[in-house]
């Protein structure tokens, strides 16, 4: 048997819940979308900090207080 | 997210890991946060509703269930839960694509080491066809999806999906089911000795490894019906030089002599299996067990101990998570399927066990040492304040 890629997709499909489904799929979507833009966030921060971008050169591009907020959006991260 | 601390965890990038957070944060929100609001607009709304257009309120889930569907939040809620739920999967799909052959690698590593305990896996094994048939609670290809020759994918998706699921609260390793009630049993039964004990539908072997732990002297055993589970489940227990003994089996129909083992345990496996099946299961328990044996299945509590809304919001799974047998399971009288297998009323238990990694030790073996406690509106669900729901007796 050689090796296939995993199946991804749930037999039946999903439960909608919304009397247009399509309320239900713009939800997932931009849920999805928001997952991205969070994985966004997390690779910004870890670069800036990889970076070690002083306070002045920061502030000079106004990236100051962003820096400061994705700070603890790197925190958690292993 | 939880990291799994094993060798079998998987490679993931940055931006993998930042995904598996935000679906476990997402998953928290839900479930905390939004489980709250959808009962504050039940009780300011809904059941008032329901109140001036029959007179009386709800008298058990399904009237609940009914009364709230038409709700907006709750629409937003169960469509978000399901989002997350798949997503759970998804996040794990990439990383694990990419890791398979490095986990075939590690897992024929393992199992080169030092044998600490077995794998016994049947050529032409019939899984029964209420797992082969459905991919329960939306993960793709479900316990016994096979991709491969020696395939062990199927553990690791539901392992690492786990962590991803649990945000946090089933412990490190993702035991704290079995950690909480091996102790809690260890407690509170201080002449129990078991010298055999047996775990069904122990899938990874996540909580089999918990009764190793607590009585390192008995010889423990593992069965379940999936293949790729179970390798995963070996070759895990390899990795933590944990000595337990994996066999494929359905639990209904067991290949152990009787009289054979002195505790039969089961946890979160009952709720997946058809009301026959559990019969059956059940029976095949008492028949393993020695004399003065204890059986006791973790589950999900019945719904006969909730109020309407909490039958409703358990049973949420049932309806929308490929959970077919959940709600059928949580209607029986838990008491009354092991006197039909033979167990003496008289001998019935039933306990709700803290949580150990949320309470800690204090509270926790303080309960070992309280009268049995049920009906608690923080049964098995994951949120604030874990208690875990199990019956069982004694043979």
């Amino acid at each position: 048997m050689s090796r296939e890629p995993m199946r991804r997709t749930i037999r039946g499909g999903r439960p909608y819940f919304f009397a247009d489904p399509a309320i239900d799929k713009i939800l997932n979507m931009v849920v999805v979308l928001g997952s991205e833009v969070w994985t966004l966030r997390e690779r910004l921060a870890a670069r800036l900090t990889a970076l070690e971008v002083d306070a002045l050169l920061l502030s000079d591009y106004g990236y100051g207080l962003l820096a400061d907020e994705l700070g603890e959006v790197a925190a958690p991260l292993v | 997210m939880l990291e799994l601390k094993h060798e079998l965890k998987l490679d993931k990038s940055r931006d993998e890991k930042a995904r598996m957070n935000f679906v476990s944060g997402l998953r928290a929100h839900v479930l905390n946060d939004m489980a709250t609001g959808m009962r504050a607009v039940y009780d300011a709304d809904v059941e008032p509703a329901f109140r001036r257009a029959t007179g009386r309120a709800p008298t058990n889930g399904p009237e609940v269930h009914k009364s709230i569907k038409a709700n907006e939040y709750f629409k937003f809620y169960s469509s978000l839960r399901v989002t997350a739920q798949d997503m759970v999967w998804q996040s794990v799909f990439p990383p694990l694509e990419r890791n398979r052959p490095q986990l075939k690698d590690k897992a024929a590593r393992l199992a080169r080491r030092k044998k600490f305990g077995s794998l016994q896996l049947k050529e032409g094994f019939e899984v029964p066809r209420y797992v082969s048939a459905i991919d329960v609670h939306l993960m793709a290809g479900n316990y016994d999806g096979e991709y491969e020759a020696e395939d062990l994918a199927a553990g690791a998706l539901y392992d690492n999906g786990l962590a991803v699921f649990s945000f946090g609260l089933m412990g490190q390793n993702l035991d704290d089911i079995g950690q909480s009630i091996a102790g809690f049993i260890r407690l509170k039964f201080p002449n129990l000795k078991p010298k055999k004990i047996l775990d069904l539908g122990c899938t990874i072997g996540h909580n089999t490894g918990s009764w190793k732990d607590q009585f390192p002297e008995a010889e423990v055993h593992g069965i379940d019906v999936a293949a790729p589970c179970l390798r995963y489940a070996h070759a895990r227990a390899q990795a933590q030089g944990r000595e337990i003994h994996f066999h494929q089996m359905n639990a209904e129909q067991l290949d152990f002599p009787d009289a054979s083992f002195d505790v039969v345990f089961s946890s979160m496996f009952l709720h997946e299996v058809p009301k026959k099946g559990i019969e059956k299961i059940i029976a095949e328990a008492y028949r393993v067990l020695k004399p003065g044996g204890l059986m006791l299945h973790m589950e999900l509590p019945p719904n006969g101990q909730l109020s309407p809304y909490e039958a409703f919001y358990l049973d949420w799974d049932s309806a929308y998570n490929n959970e077919p047998f959940y709600k059928p399971f949580r209607d029986l009288d838990p008491q009354a399927v092991c006197a039909r297998a033979g167990f003496k009323p008289k001998n019935f238990l039933q306990f709700v066990i803290p949580s150990v990694g949320w309470y800690g030790e204090k509270v926790w073996s303080e309960a070992a040492t309280r009268p049995p406690e049920v009906d608690s509106d923080k049964t098995g669900r994951l949120t604030d304040g874990i208690m875990w729901y199990c019956f069982g007796a004694w043979k």
